[in-house]
C-alpha cells in the first residue's frame, strides 16, 4: 500500500464524488418548470430606489457599506411558468433577517426576532411556498442585514460606525440563489445538487460515533489509543461541517444554526488534527508541539465565546485559521518526512498521513476556488458551481477513505500475519532437523505437567553412534540418523505422550498419567522399531539408542526426575557398551 | 491467563454491543436541540375524519361513524374506502392550501364539496386523482406519500377522500393526515425521517466503501470479504430507506421504490449466508451453502413472478417473511454454535480469532432483531414514532447499526492482536534464533546471516571452533555435565569476540565466528586472547577446556567468485588439521 495506492485513491475520491453528482442529474425528476429569477431587479436601500439591473449587475449595485438598521429591498416580478400545482421560492439567504411581500402586502418573515435581539445570523437556505396565482405577482425581499457590531451605537441610538464587511449580505453567487418552481421540483434538485455532502456527512458522523465509543472502551480496557479516539472526533467534526457548509440541514430540521456549526467544526477540528499529526509521527520535541496545540484550542474557544457573546464573530478573520491550518500540514511534512529518512514509514502511516495531508489540500483548493468565483475572477457558472461542491465533498471524503482503508488494512494483514506467526511459533518451538519440539517447548511441557497434579513419567533417550557416523559419513549423514530416530520416536510415543529433542543426541519423552507396564511395552515397540529401521537402513547403518525413565512420584521434583531417568540411561548405556564388547 | 483474555474480549463486545444500543436509543429519542424546530405550523387531522359504514339494507340509512387515529381499516382488493371531513380554517395557510397524506398501495380520489350540508357525491369537484391508471390496469400500486394542492378558496368546505385498494389486506388510518402550506408539512415530515435518513445513507455509503475499496487499492486478499460484507450493508440502507418513503429523495418513483424495497429485503438472507460463509469459521458447512443455493433459487422465481405480473411483489410478503423465517432460525443456531459456544476452543491467537466471530455474532443479532421486527409487524407495531421522529423498521435498523460496530469492533481486536503478536513476535524470534542452552545464535540464525553476507557478497573471516573432549565427559559423567561444558566455553567465546556480528552454535560441539572485513591480524588477536583466557580457565578449574579451531577469509577461495559457504568450509577443514594434530599430540602424549 504505498504512494501508488494513495495516487489512486485520490482519482477514486474524486471519480466517486463526480460519478455520484453525474448520476443524480440522470435520475432527477423535475415534473414542472423551473427558473432562476435573473431578469429584472429593482433594488432600494432603506426605501429609496436606488437601482435597476439585472441578477449579475446586484453585486456591483449594492457594493457599498451599510449601518445598522439599514434595509435593501429587492423587487421583482414573478415569471409566468404556467400552472405550477405547487409553486415555491428558493432563496439562499446571508447575513439577514428577510421579510416577503407579495404585491405590496407581508407574506412571510424570517429571524426577524434574532434580528431584534441583535444576536448571529447565519446563512440559510428556504424554500418558501407561494400562493397558487403567483405568476405576474410583484415580490419585495426585504432585507435587514445583520451581524453588524452594534456596540458603538451611542445612547441616542445613532447608527454605529462600524459596517458590515461587503462580502456578507448581498453576494448572491449564482442566480440558483432566486429560484422559482414547484416545491417538490426545487426540493429535489437541492437534495440532488447536494447529494454528495449528505451522503459524506452522514456517514462520518455515525461512523464518528461508532467510532469513538470503541476506541474509548479499548483505550480504557485493552491499551491507549489516543489517535483513534482523535481520527473519530474529527471524523464527527467534518460530518458537521459536511452538512452545515450549504445548509444541507434545512431540508429535515432547522438550519439557522448551520452558519456557527460549520465554523465551530472548523475552529475546533483544528487543534485535534494538530493533535493527530503529533501523535502520527512522534516527534522529538513533544512539549513545543503539545504547547502549539494548548494554543489552538485555546484560540478556538475564545473564539466561540466572543460569537456567542456576540463581539467578534466566528466567520469575521477567517483567514487567522490559515495559521493553525500551516502548522498541521507543516507537521505532516515534517514527519514524513523523518520517518522516511530513518526508514520508519510504514505502509499504514503513509496512508494516515496523506489522509490529513491531501484532504487538507482539497480542502483549501475548493474554498480558493470559491472565493475566485466569488470574485468573479472565475466564471460563475451551474458549471463551476458543481465543481466548487464536488471539491469539497473530495476533501471530506478522502479523509474517510483513506482511514477506513487504513482499517481494513490492517484487519486483513493481521489475518495473513495470522499464517506467519504460526510459522515463528514453529520455529521457535520445533527442532528444525526432527521436527520434533525442541528444548524450550519441552521446558514449557514440563513445567505444565510439574504444575498439574498428574503423576508423569520422563524417558531419556540418547542415540548410540551418533559420532561415529557423523565422523565416517559426514554430518549429513548424521543428520539423517537422528531425523529417522526422531520419526521413531514419534511413531512410538505419540500416543502416550510428547518426544522431544533436548540435545545433540539427547532425546526426551513426557508420557502424564502412566504405568510401568505400558512403559515396558513402549520400549518393546521402540525397540522392534530400531531393528526395523536397522534391517531397512540403506546404508545398513545400525539404530541403537539407550533409554532410562523416572516417575515424578520418585523424586522431589521435576529436575530429579530427569537427571534420575538420564543416570538411568547412562547406566544402560553403560551396560550394552559392555556387553557390546563381549 | 486464557481464560481471562476471552473474558476480557467477551466484556468488551458486550459493552460495545450495549453502549451501541444506548446510543441507537438516544439518537431516536433525543432530537438536538440545535438543528430540530418544534414550531412547525399546520393542523393535525388525524381525529376530525368520519366515514360512513356500509349499510343495512333494512335500514333506509347509512350509520355515520366517526374515524379515530386509531381505527385500522383493513380493504381487500377493489374494496373502496371513503372518509369526509370538513377543510378547516386556518390562517397561514389561507393562500396556499395543502393536504399531506400517506396513501397506502391505493388509487386515491379527493373531491372537494361546495355545498356544505350535501354528503352526496353527486356534486362533487374531483381536484386530485392519483394511482388510479395502475388500479385500473391492475398494476401493482407502491405506496406512497401526497401533498396534495388545495383550491385557495376551499376552507370550510366539506372534502371526501376516496382510497381504491389494488390489493389484499390493505390498512388505511388516518392518523398522518395533516393540513397547512406544504414549505411547513413537507419539512416536518422530512424531519420525521431524519433519523432513517441519515442512518439509511451511512449504511448505504459505507457499504458501497467497502466493496469499493480493496478493488480500488488492488488488495486480492479483501475484496470478496469485503464485498459480501459490503452488500449487506448497501441492500440495508436501501431496504430500510425504501421502508421509510425516503428513497423517493434519490430516486422520484414509487413504483421503483417500492420494487427495490422488497427485492432488497429479499436479499437480506441471501447475503447474511453469503457473508458467512466467505468468513472462515463458518466456511465449512454444507447447510450454509444450501440455504445460498436456495436463497438465490427464491429470489429468482419470486422476481420472474413481479416481472412478469404474476404475483406482485408485494404481495408475496407473507412467503418473503416465512422463508426468511425459516432459514433465519437455522442460521442464527448455527451461528450461537459454532461462534459462541465453541469460542473456548479458540488457538493461541486469541484476539485475531474473536475478530472473526464478532462479525458473525453480528449478524445473528441482526438476523434475531429482524424476527422481532417481523413479529412487530404482524402485531400492527410498524412504526416507532415519538415527538417529530417517525421510523418504520427500528429493529431492522439498530441491527444495521450493530453489524457495522462489529465490522469496526473486530477492526480493532485485529489491532489489539497485531500489537501483541508484534510483542510475541519480538520475543519468538528471539527464541528462533537463539540457542537454548548456550544464549548464542543457533544454527537458523548462522545459516540466515551467512545468507546475507552471501547475497551482498560482504568481506568476512570465518572461524570455525570445535570442542574437544566433550564426549568424554558426555560418557563419563552426565548430560548435564556436558552441558555445564558447553556452556562455559560459550560464554568465554561470547566474551573473545564481543564484537563480532556473529557468534553461534552450530551444533553439538560445534561454534562458528563471523568477523567482518579481512584483518586477519584482528582475527588472530582475538584467537590468542581466547586462547589465553581459556588458559587461565584451566588453571584454576575443570573439566578443562579443549577446542581446535581454523579459519578462513572470503578472499581465499574467491577463484570462482565470492561463496561464504565455501570459506566456511575452508575453516573446517583447517579446525579438522588442528584437531587430528590434537589427537596425535595426545596420543604421542599417552604413548610416552
Amino acid at each position: 500500500m504505498g504512494k501508488r495506492h494513495i495516487l489512486l485513491l485520490l482519482i477514486f475520491t474524486v471519480l466517486l464524488t463526480f460519478f455520484t453528482d453525474l448520476s443524480m442529474q440522470k435520475i432527477a425528476d423535475i415534473k414542472y418548470p423551473m427558473e432562476n429569477l435573473s431578469d429584472h431587479w429593482e433594488v432600494f436601500y432603506n426605501d429609496d430606489k436606488i437601482g435597476d439591473t439585472d441578477f449579475f449587475g446586484l453585486k456591483e449595485a449594492l457594493d457599498f457599506p451599510v449601518y445598522a438598521q439599514d434595509t435593501i429591498t429587492l423587487r421583482t416580478i414573478l415569471p409566468d411558468l404556467g400552472e405550477l400545482t405547487l409553486p415555491a421560492l428558493f432563496y439562499r439567504n446571508r447575513y439577514c433577517a428577510f421579510e416577503l411581500y407579495i404585491d405590496g402586502a407581508l407574506y412571510q418573515s424570517y429571524e426577524m426576532e434574532t434580528y431584534n435581539n441583535h444576536t448571529f445570523i447565519g446563512r440559510n437556505n428556504y424554500l418558501i411556498s407561494l400562493p397558487q396565482d403567483y405568476a405576474g405577482r410583484t415580490i419585495d425581499l426585504k432585507l435587514y442585514p445583520a451581524n453588524i457590531h452594534t456596540n458603538r451605537i451611542s445612547d441616542q441610538g445613532q447608527r454605529g460606525q462600524k459596517s458590515l464587511h461587503k462580502a456578507n449580505y448581498y453576494v448572491f453567487h449564482h442566480p440558483s440563489r432566486f429560484t422559482l418552481g414547484n416545491y417538490q421540483d426545487l426540493e429535489q434538485s437541492f437534495v440532488h445538487k447536494y447529494y454528495n455532502e449528505l451522503v459524506c456527512g452522514s456517514t462520518l458522523k455515525f461512523l464518528g460515533i461508532v467510532f469513538l465509543l470503541i476506541s474509548i472502551f479499548f483505550s480504557i480496557l485493552v491499551k491507549p489509543m489516543p489517535d483513534h479516539i482523535l481520527t473519530s472526533i474529527l471524523f464527527i467534526l467534518l460530518g458537521i461541517a459536511a452538512h452545515s457548509y450549504y445548509g444541507i440541514t434545512f431540508i429535515f430540521g432547522d438550519g439557522t444554526h448551520d452558519t456557527f456549526m460549520v465554523n465551530l467544526a472548523i475552529y475546533l477540528s483544528l487543534p485535534v488534527a494538530l493533535a493527530l499529526a503529533r501523535l502520527l509521527h512522534k516527534p522529538k520535541h513533544v512539549t513545543a508541539y503539545i504547547v502549539a496545540e494548548i494554543v489552538a484550542l485555546l484560540y478556538s474557544v475564545i473564539r466561540i465565546l466572543l460569537h456567542m457573546t456576540n463581539v467578534l464573530y466566528l466567520n469575521e478573520l477567517f483567514f487567522l485559521t490559515f495559521i493553525p491550518i500551516a502548522m498541521i500540514m507543516g507537521s505532516i511534512i515534517n514527519g514524513y518526512v523523518t520517518e522516511v529518512k530513518t526508514k520508519k514509514i510504514t505502509d499504514y502511516k503513509r496512508m494516515q498521513y496523506a489522509g490529513i495531508f491531501f484532504s487538507l489540500i482539497l480542502l483549501i483548493i475548493a474554498y480558493a476556488f470559491t472565493e475566485l468565483r466569488f470574485q468573479q475572477i472565475f466564471p460563475n457558472t451551474p458549471l463551476t458551481e458543481r465543481i466548487s461542491i464536488e471539491l469539497l465533498a473530495d476533501g471530506i471524503l478522502f479523509f474517510e477513505v483513506a482511514n477506513i482503508i487504513t482499517y481494513l488494512a490492517i484487519i486483513s494483514d493481521s489475518l495473513n500475519q495470522n499464517s506467519e506467526y504460526d510459522i515463528l511459533t514453529r520455529v521457535a518451538f520445533e527442532d528444525s532437523l526432527t521436527k520434533l519440539p525442541n528444548r524450550a517447548l519441552i521446558r514449557k511441557k514440563l513445567s505444565e505437567l510439574e504444575s498439574g497434579s498428574n503423576n508423569y513419567c520422563i524417558i531419556s533417550l540418547d542415540v548410540n553412534g551418533l559420532k561415529r557416523i557423523n565422523d565416517t559419513y559426514g554430518h549429513d549423514s548424521g543428520d539423517r540418523l537422528l531425523s529417522n530416530f526422531g520419526k521413531i520416536l514419534d511413531e512410538v510415543f505419540h500416543r502416550d505422550g510428547i518426544s522431544g529433542r533436548i540435545g545433540g543426541d539427547e532425546f526426551i519423552v513426557l508420557i502424564k498419567s502412566t504405568t510401568v507396564q505400558r512403559i515396558h511395552e513402549l520400549f518393546q515397540t521402540l525397540d522392534q522399531k530400531l531393528q526395523e529401521f536397522s534391517d531397512h537402513d540403506e546404508d545398513e547403518w545400525e539404530y541403537h539408542a539407550s533409554y532410562g525413565y523416572a516417575f515424578r512420584t520418585e523424586c522431589m521434583d521435576d529436575h530429579s526426575t530427569y537427571l534420575l531417568a538420564d543416570q538411568r540411561m547412562y547406566e544402560r548405556k553403560k551396560e550394552m557398551k559392555a556387553r557390546g564388547r563381549k | 491467563m486464557k481464560g481471562n483474555n476471552i473474558k476480557q474480549a467477551v466484556f468488551i463486545v458486550a459493552t460495545v454491543l450495549i453502549s451501541l444500543g444506548l446510543v441507537f436509543l438516544a439518537g431516536l429519542l433525543i432530537t438536538s436541540p440545535i438543528d430540530t424546530r418544534n414550531d412547525y405550523q399546520y393542523v393535525n387531522m388525524s381525529e376530525s375524519w368520519y366515514t360512513f359504514d356500509s349499510f343495512d339494507p333494512s335500514i333506509s340509512m347509512r350509520i355515520f361513524h366517526n374515524v379515530t387515529s386509531d381505527d385500522y381499516m383493513n380493504l381487500d382488493k377493489n374494496g373502496t374506502y371513503t372518509i369526509y371531513s370538513t377543510i378547516p380554517e386556518y390562517e397561514p395557510a389561507k393562500e396556499a392550501p395543502c393536504l399531506f397524506l400517506k396513501g397506502q398501495s391505493c388509487g386515491i380520489q379527493i373531491y372537494i364539496d361546495s355545498d356544505d350540508s350535501n354528503y352526496n357525491n353527486s356534486e362533487n369537484e374531483l381536484i386530485y386523482e392519483a394511482n388510479m391508471d395502475l388500479y385500473k390496469k391492475d398494476a401493482m400500486i407502491p405506496r406512497s406519500i401526497h401533498f396534495i394542492a388545495l383550491p385557495p378558496d376551499s376552507q370550510g368546505k366539506q372534502i371526501a377522500i376516496v382510497f381504491h385498494s389494488g390489493k389484499d389486506n390493505t390498512g388505511i388510518v388516518t392518523k398522518d393526515i395533516r393540513y397547512g402550506r406544504i414549505d411547513e408539512l413537507a419539512r416536518l415530515y422530512a424531519q420525521s425521517k431524519r433519523y432513517v435518513i441519515i442512518l439509511g445513507e451511512f449504511m448505504l455509503a459505507f457499504g458501497v466503501i467497502l466493496i469499493l475499496l480493496p478493488i480500488v487499492m488492488q488488495r486480492k486478499q479483501d475484496i470478496v470479504r469485503n464485498l459480501f460484507q459490503g452488500l449487506l450493508l448497501l441492500d440495508l440502507g436501501i431496504y430500510v430507506s425504501c421502508f421509510n418513503d425516503i428513497f423517493v429523495y434519490i430516486f422520484p418513483n414509487d413504483t421503483f421504490s417500492i420494487t427495490t424495497e422488497f427485492l432488497t429485503l429479499l436479499a437480506i438472507p441471501l447475503l447474511i449466508h453469503a457473508t458467512m460463509i466467505s468468513g472462515e469459521s463458518q466456511n465449512r458447512f454444507i447447510f450454509n451453502k444450501i440455504f445460498l443455493g436456495l436463497d438465490i433459487l427464491i429470489l429468482i422465481v419470486i422476481s420472474i413472478l413481479h416481472f412478469t405480473n404474476v404475483l406482485p411483489i408485494n404481495e408475496a410478503g407473507t412467503i418473503i417473511h416465512l422463508y426468511i423465517g425459516l432459514c433465519g432460525l437455522y442460521t442464527v443456531f448455527r451461528i450461537i454454535y459454532v461462534d459462541v459456544i465453541k469460542l473456548k476452543q479458540i488457538g493461541s491467537d486469541r484476539y485475531g480469532n474473536i475478530a472473526d466471530r464478532v462479525i458473525n455474532i453480528g449478524l445473528s443479532i441482526m438476523i434475531v432483531l429482524f424476527y422481532i421486527e417481523l413479529i412487530l409487524w404482524k402485531a400492527g407495531l410498524t412504526s416507532f414514532s415519538y415527538k417529530t421522529t417517525d421510523i418504520r423498521g427500528v429493529c431492522l435498523m439498530f441491527g444495521g447499526v450493530i453489524f457495522i460496530g462489529c465490522i469496526i469492533l473486530s477492526y480493532f481486536f485485529h489491532t489489539v492482536a497485531t500489537m501483541r503478536k508484534d510483542d510475541i513476535s519480538e520475543k519468538l524470534q528471539g527464541l528462533a534464533y537463539t540457542d537454548e542452552l548456550t544464549g548464542l545464535s543457533n544454527r537458523a540464525f548462522c545459516d540466515r546471516i551467512l545468507e546475507e553476507y552471501q547475497l551482498e557478497q560482504k568481506d568476512a573471516i570465518v572461524i570455525s571452533l570445535d570442542l574437544d573432549g566433550l564426549k568424554v565427559i558426555n560418557d563419563t559423567c552426565s548430560h548435564q555435565a556436558g552441558d555445564q561444558y558447553i556452556c562455559g566455553f560459550s560464554d568465554i567465546l561470547k566474551d573473545a569476540f564481543a564484537n563480532a556480528p556473529l557468534v553461534g552454535r552450530m551444533g553439538g560441539d560445534e561454534f562458528i565466528v563471523l568477523l567482518s572485513g579481512l584483518d586477519i591480524l584482528r582475527c588472530e588477536g582475538a584467537l590468542s586472547n581466547l586462547a589465553r583466557t581459556i588458559d587461565q580457565h584451566n588453571a584454576d578449574h575443570t573439566p578443562c577446556y579443549a577446542y581446535s579451531y581454523g579459519y578462513a577469509t572470503t578472499k581465499e577461495n574467491s577463484g570462482s567468485g565470492y561463496q561464504i559457504h565455501q570459506t566456511y568450509m575452508l575453516a573446517d577443514q583447517r579446525m579438522y588439521r588442528m584437531k587430528e594434530e590434537h589427537h596425535k599430540q595426545m596420543h604421542d602424549r599417552e604413548v610416552e
